[in-house]
């Protein structure tokens, strides 16, 4: 049982990152996918949009831009809401939408489109790193999201050294920055910025 | 881009560079376009790994929340109406109720194994002071003072190894988890005492036995034991040896003989 402090304190430690996103699908999915349900939404939409919201919430929680502005509830429930109208949008399905939009207002007010803007690039991401292969993939992770030393990560990895560590750690993300200034979304993305 | 500046942008990100390499690189960021954009790519394909890992962790997180709850949840408000076979309010108690019975005696099965009993089973034993004792011996002095090593060593250097050392002996192997020493030790006074007719530390040595059956993971032969001293209602470990389940023993059994 976590208070919405405490839960924040989790997930930017990441040492109860388990716990914590459990404890978030205990709470918050079935009032969460239930919204999506009653909005034209089918249970796998539900439950991927859900799914899509926890990640949202955790990448902004570590990242530092979610301040406790609204209870963890509140901000869940206005990205699943934001995700789920971005969902209907780009499904072209103009009637449903209206009629999402007329029932979604009692769930929050709440504007988080910012948050999620970059939508189409983060499941970008996902597929960029499904490319790079297993080993790279892991020794990034290791490095990148878990924090482990050079030191750390030979015993994880079947790798002899810090030296040999390293020297795959840099080839593989300039494998990894290669693929992504490849993927047209994402470059985009970056090409917009530059100008 | 060139290969150093490449090896050095990703240093920079590392941030392993000394301080005037990391603002000139910081410079260099801000001045030059093309690094700016090689920069920008660096960053997205980091940001690429953590979004990508807390995806992973999510999606696994929710293949087990999945798995434990009723598959109804979600389905109930599907809006293809389920087709919902009716009973009536005793027969749900009774099924409620037999899904209880099977629910507890599937967690039961699971949980039941060598480790978790002999850890409830086991006392550590307590040596008394003998009635006119004089003087405490090194072995005992090492026994209240838990060091296994030291008792072992001295009753090693005994050269009549009456009942009680050998116990002493035997339980200091058992708490160093040497399993088969220490039954080997027990079997010598059960085997002292049927040659002499006598029952010293008799008791104490089958119980601790039996410990160290189930320890060694001779489990067949350990439920045996624990189920002589059950049954024997004037053995010392009788309340001991009860406190075992008796569906523990026979599942404990079951399991050894698959």
């Amino acid at each position: 049982m976590y208070s919405d402090a405490e839960l924040i304190a989790a997930i930017g430690r990441g040492d109860q990152m388990n716990n914590a996103i459990f404890y978030i699908y205990e709470q918050y999915s079935s009032t969460i996918q239930s919204y999506i349900l009653a909005n034209s939404g089918t249970p796998p939409d539900a439950e991927d949009i859900f799914q899509e919201t926890v990640i949202t919430f955790i990448d902004l929680v570590k990242k530092d831009k979610f301040r406790g502005e609204a209870s963890v509830k509140t901000f869940l429930a206005a990205i699943a809401r934001n995700l789920w109208l971005n969902e209907l949008k780009k499904r072209q399905r103009s009637e449903v939408r209206e009629k999402a939009f007329e029932t979604s207002r009692d769930l929050t007010e709440m504007d988080v489109s910012e948050y999620i803007a970059d939508r189409e690039v983060k499941q970008q991401f996902v597929e960029v790193l499904s490319k790079l292969g297993e080993p790279c993939k892991k020794l990034l992770t290791l490095f990148y999201y878990e924090n482990l030393s050079m030191k750390d990560i030979t015993h994880h990895l079947p790798y002899e050294n810090e030296q040999v560590v390293r020297n795959k750690k840099y080839k593989c993300l300039q494998s990894l920055t290669e693929l992504v200034k490849q993927n047209p979304v994402i470059a985009k993305l970056v090409n917009k910025q530059s100008d | 881009m060139e290969d150093r500046n490449e090896h050095l942008l990703i240093n920079y990100l590392d941030r392993t560079l000394e301080e005037r390499e990391m603002r000139e690189m910081e410079a260099l960021i801000n001045s030059d376009p093309e690094t700016r954009k090689q920069w920008q790519f660096l960053q997205l394909a980091v940001d690429a790994v953590e979004y990508s890992a807390i995806y992973d962790q999510v999606a696994s997180v929710r293949e087990n929340f999945r798995n434990i709850q009723p598959v109804e949840v979600l389905q109930a408000s599907n809006r293809r109406p389920a087709r919902i076979f009716r009973m009536s309010r005793a027969l749900r108690v009774a099924a409620a109720v037999l899904l209880l019975m099977v629910g507890a005696g599937a967690y039961k099965f699971f949980t039941v194994n060598a480790t978790r009993v002999y850890e409830q089973a086991f006392i550590g034993y307590t040596l008394q002071t003998d009635r006119g004792q004089a003087t405490i011996t090194e072995t005992e002095k090492a026994y209240r003072l838990q060091n296994w090593n030291a008792v072992i060593a001295t009753i090693d250097q005994l050269s009549l190894k009456d009942n009680k050392a050998l116990f002493l002996s035997g339980m200091a192997n058992l708490q160093l988890k040497q399993y088969a020493e220490a039954g080997m030790l027990f079997e010598q006074v059960l085997q002292n005492n049927k040659q002499a007719g006598d029952d010293l530390y008799h008791d104490e040595a089958q119980y601790y036995l039996a410990l160290s059956e189930l320890g060694g993971n001779n489990t067949q032969q350990a439920v045996k034991l624990f189920q002589q001293i059950r049954a024997d209602k004037g053995h010392k470990y009788h309340t001991q040896a009860g406190k075992i389940g008796d569906l523990d023993l026979k599942i404990l059994k079951f399991k050894a003989s698959r």
